[in-house]
């Protein structure tokens, strides 16, 4: 078994270790989680400083899986994949770290935790259609027992609404995989889901995705018509409008950890479902609908940032404002330049640590005040120092202070935008600026709001008990600052992984 | 001369210190205050003594420093930060990427020892002045972080470090305002502050995500050999512009907001939040600054543009803006801020005057910039030592401050003389030199804007002056000089104050690369400087002091001037209502249509349609047998008739 099977298994393994735990047994329930996340964390790693830049795929496994469908088991890692395994890993832990509260049914709630993680590794590593497929739909269907198991609020209905606006979406998607897998065996004769074969196929069959296909009478060029269905599919995930509100909703009822994850990692899996099936199969599709989805991300960019200044529910406030910055992650990939998809890959893993760390804050917050109305709090920097250099370093990261990662990733968008083919995207790319003093606008509101002002007791009455973060949530919380920084000082350490991951795709582009 | 490479390798330290002794004292001594104090003052005065060493070279050797556009790589050390695109090829350049490094022309190096010096003797005044609050190690973390921020700024060969440090300094700002956490209006303030520069930071910004789209390049040399080039007509969707004037303007937009250039001001008298060596560091001598030297880096770029024209009334407008809404200030540190943004104003307008000219000089604005740094600190640490002394910032509670603390009174006075620009203080030098280039350069309408801003400056100045030093004491409890830590400070920057304004020849030649001359300011300006500043002296006497027309006479004559200075024209208000009733109403709109709308209707909606239709169809299902029955049979009736009639 090779290294990318491990770290898919790993989590995976765990999870039957912790459902085999008597349920008594928190503790070691909690051990094995948090022992097989750090697994992850140090394995990721490795991985990533093996990885050769440069040197394409890395640590293959690949074998057939059932002949007759062209079905192969194949992982795969590229220079994205590692960083983002980086990414998943490190949420993993930290996420493990900020559910040590959770006491009803813990078992089951690690277990399903493990999973969903495991399932992000495999979508981050796999090259074959199918198991990409696969992998997906493990990440994304725990989250509906997650939220309507453990969540608070309206936990039915978020959670019911997440799950069949996702499966809308993953629908979608199936049609479009099938739909590739049955152009590709047309063109080449062929039955494959091999993500590779499919793009080497590309160079050599001009007409490979170029057939038309016969709609109601008229003919339609199959980019054309699939790769709406393979953006949109994926969109739902990575929050375009209008298929957004699932994440309102759907964070805010949540336990910590899955906001965390679901924030921090599930979404990327949509940028990075467009980028490794749309972008790279389906480029003249991309090209076609370029205007009109980057429209969809403005909206997404600058209404998110608006409709992010009036709310008052903490989590609500931070839900938009992933809305508003995915929208910059799928502005980044409908601009299609080299520069901005780079940064829309960077700005995947700056607001993966970014809303991790906000999702956790705001996890610990509530677990002490009880509400996470930011009009019931007020003055608490007193007795959360902590908590609050926290929020506001999440804050910085949020509205893109430069020298954490949030701006090289917004620039990087940003600059590549204004330079894409089609006229219009200079405007768009000046508009989408907008979001940098929205951002300003109601992060520091709300910072003032919840740590700053006068400390009135009979506000709330947890405040009387009120105490900072403990050493496990500090931890946590450190981790995840830490990559915040590190990458925000340094940015071209994780730029060049990504641009090394993006070869593939940029050549397919013709950038 | 010591070796360039030597020199350059010396220009890393001279940030690099600062830096490094925020981050030993952020991991080590944050719990200890005495050694945070000491350990950043050291490494400032270290720094401090580079930065001396690097400006005395260039200094002796002008000629060896004219950074052009085809030896700036000698200049510069650097490391590529951010590749945007590995892949670019162009004539002058191989990928296209953003760069950090240190950068020695004449400008910067007088920028780093100007800044350097400032922060250390700022340092030292903290020691004391900040003594006995809780917060002090946190102070001087900050204080390094800022003094780094603002070192790799004025170091910086190109566009995009320029803005990464920029921000920086917004942040350093951000934190330093809000400093007392426990009081309110210091974080409404900060908030303020970071929240108004944002808005003009956009503009900034616009402007870099287009000059990477027209030019895919951000530094300043290579940039201003293609003018000609950048000057072209581009097309943004269906508009057309020339870009050049259009980039410029948006740039200055960023330096509006970081200089408090109408109507971007209003931050900066709020930021008077933030400790008193704060507002001197930060918000007067250096940060403040940031736009002007801006202006000044991209003068080669912006030059002669009419543009330029546009940011000279700008400023010349703030000038006297600012200037009369001191008069009726009783906040010492809000004079002194009003006071900031009106000598800013002269900045900028110097810059866009000389810019405006074919002939243009940039040394004029700078000039100013460097004098203004010394006189405007040492007013501000003078403020913070009376303030320290009597416990009150309002001038009405002074006092008689001269009998109980004499140092500081007599370089408040010196940095008032030197404010006012009474020759031979440093300020006459600058200043004049200023409206001088507004006078011979046929800007007849910015030399009268200038002219009286500089009476009003005397007069806001020397009832200031009246208030805290003459009449009894008026406040509670004995006034005490301050410590040695704080009155050192006072000492060499009144020495500074009184003689940095005579070497304007030869900072001219040194700025200029030895390109460029000034002529010395003639006879007539020193007795039109004279003139006004004894005029404005002594009107405020004999207002504030003698009382031949009083001041509360005047107030009630003119009630509504009066008011209108009081509420500072109302951009306060007129801000706060664009923000509160435009944006905010947006934003509600927004999110009321995504719960109403988007979720409600399109998402809900499916609910709905599943719900009735379930609701419509279930009727159907009635379980009795004789319905099924009829149904049944009626049915294939129907369908056999059908096949009939067929």
């Amino acid at each position: 078994m090779g290294p990318l099977s491990l770290i898919v298994l790993v989590p995976v393994i765990a999870a039957i270790f912790v459902i085999c735990t008597p349920k008594e047994n928190k503790f070691a329930i909690r051990a094995i989680s948090t022992g097989a996340s750090f697994v992850t964390v140090v394995l990721s790693f490795l991985l990533l400083i093996k990885f050769q830049k440069g040197g394409g795929l890395q640590f293959v496994e690949q074998f057939t899986w059932v002949k007759e469908l062209g079905i192969e088991y194949y992982l795969a890692m590229d220079g994205m994949g590692a960083v983002l395994c980086v990414l998943n890993a490190v949420i993993l832990f930290c996420g493990v770290l900020s559910s040590y509260g959770i006491e009803d049914r813990a078992k089951e709630y690690f277990a399903l935790l493990l999973i969903l993680a495991g399932g992000v590794f495999g979508v981050f590593l796999s090259y074959d259609l199918f198991m990409f497929f696969l992998f997906y739909e493990i990440a994304v269907l725990p989250m509906y027992l997650l939220i309507g198991v453990w969540g608070t609020g309206q936990k039915e209905y978020a959670a019911m609404k997440l799950t069949l606006m996702l499966l809308f979406g993953s629908a979608l998607i199936l049609v479009a995989l099938l739909a590739i897998y049955w152009s590709f065996f047309n063109t080449t004769g062929e039955l494959s889901f091999n993500l590779v074969t499919m793009m080497d196929a590309m160079k050599i069959y001009p007409n490979l995705f170029q057939e038309d296909v016969m709609i109601f009478g008229y003919k339609i060029n199959f980019q054309i018509l699939m790769y709406p269905a393979i953006f949109m599919g994926f969109g739902v995930l990575s929050g375009l409008f209008p298929f957004h509100t699932w994440s309102p909703d759907g964070h805010a009822s949540a336990p910590t950890a899955v906001s965390m994850l679901h924030a921090g990692v599930l979404m990327k899996l949509g940028a990075f479902g467009i980028i490794r099936v749309g972008l790279a199969l389906l480029p003249d599709g991309a090209q076609y609908w370029a205007l009109t989805f980057a429209l969809l991300t403005l909206i997404n960019i600058v209404y998110g940032a608006l409709a992010a200044m009036s709310q008052t529910d903490l989590k609500y406030i931070v839900a938009y404002s992933s809305v508003s910055h995915m929208g910059i992650v799928n502005l980044g990939i409908c601009a299609m330049t080299v520069e901005s998809i780079q940064g829309s890959v960077l700005q995947m893993i700056s607001h993966g640590m970014m809303t991790g760390l906000f999702f956790g804050l705001i996890g610990i917050i509530y677990g002490r005040l009880h509400t996470r109305d930011i009009t019931k709090m007020g003055g608490i920097v007193k007795r959360m120092p902590f908590a609050t250099v926290a929020f506001t370093f999440a804050g910085f990261a949020s509205l893109g202070l430069p020298g954490l990662s949030g701006f090289a990733a917004e620039v990087m968008v940003f600059m590549g935008t204004v330079q894409a083919k089609l006229p219009a995207f200079q405007w768009i790319a000046v508009v989408a600026c907008v979001s940098v003093v929205f951002t300003a606008i109601y992060i520091l509101r709300g910072v003032q709001k919840i740590f700053y002002g006068p400390f009135e007791i009979e506000k709330n009455k947890y405040f009387a008990t009120l105490t900072d973060a403990n050493t496990t949530e500090k931890t946590a919380m450190s981790i995840l600052m830490a990559f915040i920084l590190l990458i925000g000082v340094y940015p071209a350490y994780t730029v060049r992984f990504i641009y090394d991951g993006l070869l593939p795709v940029f050549r397919n582009l013709g950038l | 001369m010591i070796e360039l490479s030597t020199l350059l390798n010396l220009a890393w330290l001279v940030p690099g210190l600062p830096f490094l002794a925020f981050i030993i004292n952020f991991f080590f001594f944050r719990k200890s205050a005495w050694i945070t104090s000491r350990l950043a003052t050291l490494f400032m005065a270290g720094s401090a003594l580079i930065s001396w060493k690097i400006f005395y070279t260039v200094w002796t050797h002008p000629k060896d420093f004219l950074v052009t556009a085809q030896n700036w790589q000698d200049y510069s050390s650097y490391f590529e930060w951010l590749p945007l695109d590995p892949s670019y090829q162009s004539a002058i350049q191989k990928g296209f990427s953003i760069n950090i490094g240190v950068f020695l022309d004449p400008l910067s190096v007088m920028m780093l020892a100007m800044v350097a010096s400032i922060a250390t003797l700022i340092h030292i005044y903290s020691i004391g002045y900040m003594h006995g609050d809780p917060g002090k190690a946190r102070f001087f973390l900050y204080l390094s972080l800022f003094t780094f921020s603002m070192l790799g700024m004025v170091s910086s060969n190109n566009f995009m470090q320029m803005f990464i440090f920029w921000e920086l300094v917004g942040l350093c700002s951000y934190l330093l305002i809000g400093f007392y956490i426990n009081k309110k209006s210091a974080g409404d303030a900060a908030k303020k502050a970071f929240i108004v520069t944002r808005f003009a930071d956009f503009g900034f910004m616009v402007g870099l995500v287009l000059l990477a789209w027209v030019a895919h390049d951000f530094n300043f040399f290579t940039l201003s050999t293609r003018v000609d080039e950048l000057s072209g007509i581009v097309k943004v969707g269906l508009f057309t512009f020339p870009f050049l004037p259009m980039f410029s303007l948006m740039i200055f937009m960023g330096a509006m907001g970081k200089s408090g250039q109408f109507p971007f001001h209003i931050w900066l008298p709020d930021a008077m939040e933030g400790p008193t060596p704060v507002s001197a560091l930060i918000h007067a001598a250096t940060m403040v600054t940031a736009g002007v030297f801006m202006l000044a880096r991209c003068f080669p770029l912006f030059h002669s543009g009419n543009e330029m024209e546009i940011i000279a009334y700008i400023g010349g407008f703030t000038a006297l803006f600012a200037a009369t809404i001191a008069i009726v200030q009783f906040d010492v540190k809000k004079i002194l801020a009003y006071s900031t943004l009106s000598q800013l104003g002269y900045m900028v307008m110097g810059m866009g005057i000389e810019g405006a000219i074919v002939a243009g000089n940039p040394a004029t604005g700078v000039f100013h910039l460097f004098t203004h740094a010394f006189f405007k600190a040492l007013l501000f640490l003078g403020a913070g030592s009376l303030i320290h002394a009597a416990h009150t910032n309002d001038i009405r509670q002074m006092g008689n401050m001269g009998k109980y603390a004499k140092i500081t009174s007599i370089t408040f006075l010196i940095g008032t003389l030197a404010l006012c620009g009474f020759p031979p203080f440093a300020g006459f030098y600058s200043k004049d030199a200023i409206i001088h280039a507004a006078h011979v350069n046929g800007f007849h309408g910015l030399y009268i804007l200038g002219t009286i801003t500089a009476f009003l400056t005397s007069f806001y100045m020397a009832r200031c002056l009246i208030y805290v030093f003459c009449g009894e004491y008026r406040g509670e409890g004995t006034p005490h000089e301050s410590s040695f830590t704080m009155t050192f400070p006072l000492v060499v920057l009144a020495i500074c104050s009184i003689f940095v304004g005579w070497v304007q020849q030869d900072f001219t030649i040194f700025l200029s690369g030895g390109q460029m001359t000034m002529e010395p300011l003639g006879m007539s300006a020193y007795i039109t400087s004279i003139v006004i500043v004894i005029l404005g002296f002594g009107s405020a006497y004999a207002i504030f002091h003698k009382k031949v027309i009083s001041p509360e006479a005047i107030s009630k004559a003119f009630v509504f001037p009066h008011f209108v200075l009081e509420k500072k024209y109302f951009m306060d208000e007129i801000w706060d209502y664009c923000i509160r009733n435009i944006l905010l109403v947006v934003s509600w709109i927004c999110a009321t249509f995504d719960k109403k709308i988007v979720d409600g209707v399109l998402v809900d909606g499916w609910d709905y349609l599943t719900h009735a239709s379930a609701r419509v169809l279930k009727q159907t299902q009635t379980g009795v047998l004789h319905t099924y029955i009829f149904v049944g049979l009626t049915s294939t009736v129907i369908f056999i008739c059908t096949l009939f009639i067929n």
